[in-house]
């Protein structure tokens, strides 16, 4: 429950977002990045050492 | 009615130094790194250890919490920028996607989460600043300036790189930004990194080595790097850099123009270097100039206040003082992503929740950074029988005496008393102390205490009432955040005059240079703290003893950690760094420890520990 509730929130933030930007190509990019990331449990979370892609 | 004081929590994290600080009615009540806490350096972790401490200094439950910047914005920014550098960056950008879909996108549900589990309910009260939004309230709002152009520059936040802003009252206007890929602070860290430093980590390293090389680049950064305008306004030249595609900070094309590949890490360091640094560093300088003499334009303000990691280049810092339109600038102790936390807590103070700042900023101003954990007498009294070391405990006075007295006799002192520092600098609670006047005291501190490359300088803490006796300073400069030169009268003859050799740029290291040599640059410069009673008072008290001993105000002042280790925060980090060290006494709240004192099984055992570069 507490997850779903949360993702409902993100989802949201995500809407509001993109509608104040215009940047509605943001939503399936996000879902897409969120079923992969459910998908994909065993990958070592290691950030890369540079700003851009932090 | 007078309203209610508002409680509100301010965090930063999943960056690097990450931090939480929590403020009462605008009034700054505790503030700490994490890595103080997990011991690793720039810990970028969410900050839970020291969200924990925060919250045991509240009087009661929060009213908000504040993040110091907006994720999906960011987000936005590392997808744009995916998209545009594909197919390249495809190895680094699933590097980095697996820490925003598991953590950094749920940082709403980790704060509640987290704060739920230590008894705060802050469901539908969590804030989010933007991050230069964050930076401009840390820089403002706690200065003693009512009204005060403020310069944010640091590598990026959302899309924001440098921003200007006019501050008045309660009221933060932006003016101007300019926005990633187009950075100061990324060209900075670009040069830190072809240099063989650790980007995020080795700036201030870079800092350090400019005056000993000749600013043979500049022509070539200005001419193929940036595009500098009179207004400050630049542009970077993206076909030198790699960032974009997010696996170096630099590309071929950047070797080609600077002659060769990056230096390794660890590998000697040559003329080719200290120049590189030399020349970025007047780059950068220049760029600051321009973009304060915009700000001033734009806002004719009186002072300004400064903030981003590019603050605390403290060289810079002083030619701002020194050549800039301000009559006063005002540079925060923990001007980096650290201090967000405090600037994004403020933020949501005065421009969400609408409270007005004092009426009288100069006399509520933040005039010291002691915000982080102490520790009682009797607690240090335990780590030391714990740690099996004999002891004296002395009354404040003595203490001082005995301190200024073996620092007198050359003995190298490491201080921990009250409250822990916010930020980078050790300012006397967490402090490493020498005597400045020797000569091989720069050297003795760097390769047997702090473990670290001979070259880097250190800095020195002096009287306030004596500072421009041996500083050509007319101000406080209590954060030690702003360079100034050694007084004339106080530099020596044999100093004058040495060029920059190619052949062995260390080789001035050696020469004295006035008469405090262990804190004067080779260029004479020192970046300088002062030490007034009222905001410092055990440290001036120690300062005041050797002064009286000696006749000499001023004192070594460096963090009290090693190589690749944050500073220490518990009596317990101090006493283990004391072991592993070669540092001569220890003053541990009320007491005091001679290393000869030490039996020399615990030596041994300490001396086994291995140390990180940094």
């Amino acid at each position: 429950m507490r997850f779903l509730r949360h993702l409902r929130g993100l989802l949201r933030e995500m809407f509001q977002f993109a509608r104040e930007n215009k940047a509605w190509w943001i939503i399936p990019v996000v879902i897409v990045l969120l079923l992969a990331g459910l998908i994909i449990v065993g990958v070592t979370a290691v950030s890369p050492f540079v700003y851009s892609l932090f | 009615m007078a309203s209610a004081p508002l409680r509100i929590l301010g965090i930063s994290a999943h960056y690097h130094d990450a931090a939480a600080a929590l403020i009462e009615d605008g009034r700054v009540v505790a503030a700490v790194q994490e890595e103080r806490f997990t011991r690793r350096k720039h810990d970028p972790r969410f900050p839970i250890d020291a969200i924990r401490w925060c919250l045991s200094h509240a009087d009661g439950p929060l009213d908000a919490v504040a993040y110091y910047e907006k994720p999906l914005r960011k987000f936005e920014r590392i997808l744009r920028t995916a998209f545009r550098t594909a197919p390249f960056g495809f190895r680094a950008f699933c590097a980095a996607m697996p820490l925003w879909i598991r953590e950094k996108l749920w940082i709403r549900m980790q704060i509640e989460d987290a704060l739920a589990d230590l008894g705060h309910d802050v469901r539908d009260r969590i804030f989010f600043a933007d991050h230069h939004q964050s930076h401009a309230a840390s820089a403002f709002y706690p200065s003693p300036h009512r009204e005060a152009a403020i310069l944010t520059v640091d590598g990026v936040g959302e899309w924001a790189t440098t921003t200007i802003a006019h501050g008045r009252g309660r009221d933060i206007t932006p003016l101007r930004q300019i926005s990633f890929p187009h950075s100061l602070g990324l060209l900075y860290s670009a040069f830190t990194y072809y240099c063989g430093f650790r980007v995020n980590s080795g700036e201030y390293k870079l800092m350090g080595l400019a005056p000993y090389g000749a600013p043979r680049y500049v022509q070539a950064i200005r001419d193929h790097l940036i595009d500098l305008q009179p207004d400050g306004s630049f542009r970077l030249n993206m076909d030198y850099f790699g960032y974009l595609r997010g696996e170096t900070m630099t590309n071929r094309r950047f070797e080609t123009l600077f002659g060769g590949p990056p230096r390794r890490p660890e590998a000697p360091i040559t003329a080719r270097e200290c120049d590189l640094a030399r020349s970025v560093q007047q780059v950068i300088e220049t760029a600051l100039l321009a973009l304060a003499r915009e700000a001033h334009r734009l806002t004719h303000a009186p002072a300004l206040c400064l903030a981003g990691g590019v603050a605390l280049n403290c060289v810079a810092n002083g030619r701002l003082l020194r050549e800039g339109p301000f009559a006063d600038i005002w540079i925060r102790p923990a001007a980096g992503d650290a201090g967000g936390a405090l600037g994004a807590a403020l933020a949501v103070h005065h421009l969400h929740f609408q409270r007005e700042r004092s009426t009288d900023p100069a006399a509520t101003s933040m005039r010291h950074a002691f915000l982080g954990p102490e520790f009682t007498d009797a607690e240090c009294a335990d780590a030391l029988r714990a740690a099996g070391l004999r002891y004296t405990t002395l009354a404040p006075e003595a203490l001082a005496a005995t301190v200024a007295r073996r620092l007198a006799e050359g003995a190298v002192v490491g201080v921990h008393a009250g409250r822990a520092e916010f930020g980078p600098r050790a300012l006397g609670h967490r402090s490493i102390l020498a005597d400045p006047r020797r000569r091989d005291m720069q050297r003795t501190l760097n390769l047997k205490i702090k473990k670290r490359e001979s070259f880097r300088p250190f800095a020195p803490a002096v009287l306030a009432e004596h500072a421009a006796d041996y500083f050509a300073i007319d101000r406080p400069s209590p954060f030690m955040l702003i360079t100034a030169p050694v007084a004339e009268k106080r530099r020596l003859a044999e100093s004058s005059g040495e060029p920059p050799c190619d052949d062995n740029p260390f080789a001035s290291l050696v020469t004295v240079r006035s008469e405090i040599p262990a804190v004067t640059h080779v260029d004479h410069s020192a970046r300088i703290q002062t030490v007034d009673r009222e905001s410092n008072p055990r440290f001036h008290r120690i300062l005041s003893a050797f002064a009286d001993l000696t006749g000499c105000p001023v004192l070594v002042n460096t963090s009290f950690n090693v190589r690749g280790e944050p500073p220490v925060l518990t009596p317990r980090d101090a006493i283990e760094c004391f072991l592993a060290t070669e540092m001569d006494a220890l003053a541990l709240g009320a007491h005091f420890v001679e290393k000869r004192d030490v039996p020399p099984a615990l030596l041994s055992l300490a001396a086994r520990r291995t140390f990180q570069p940094d």
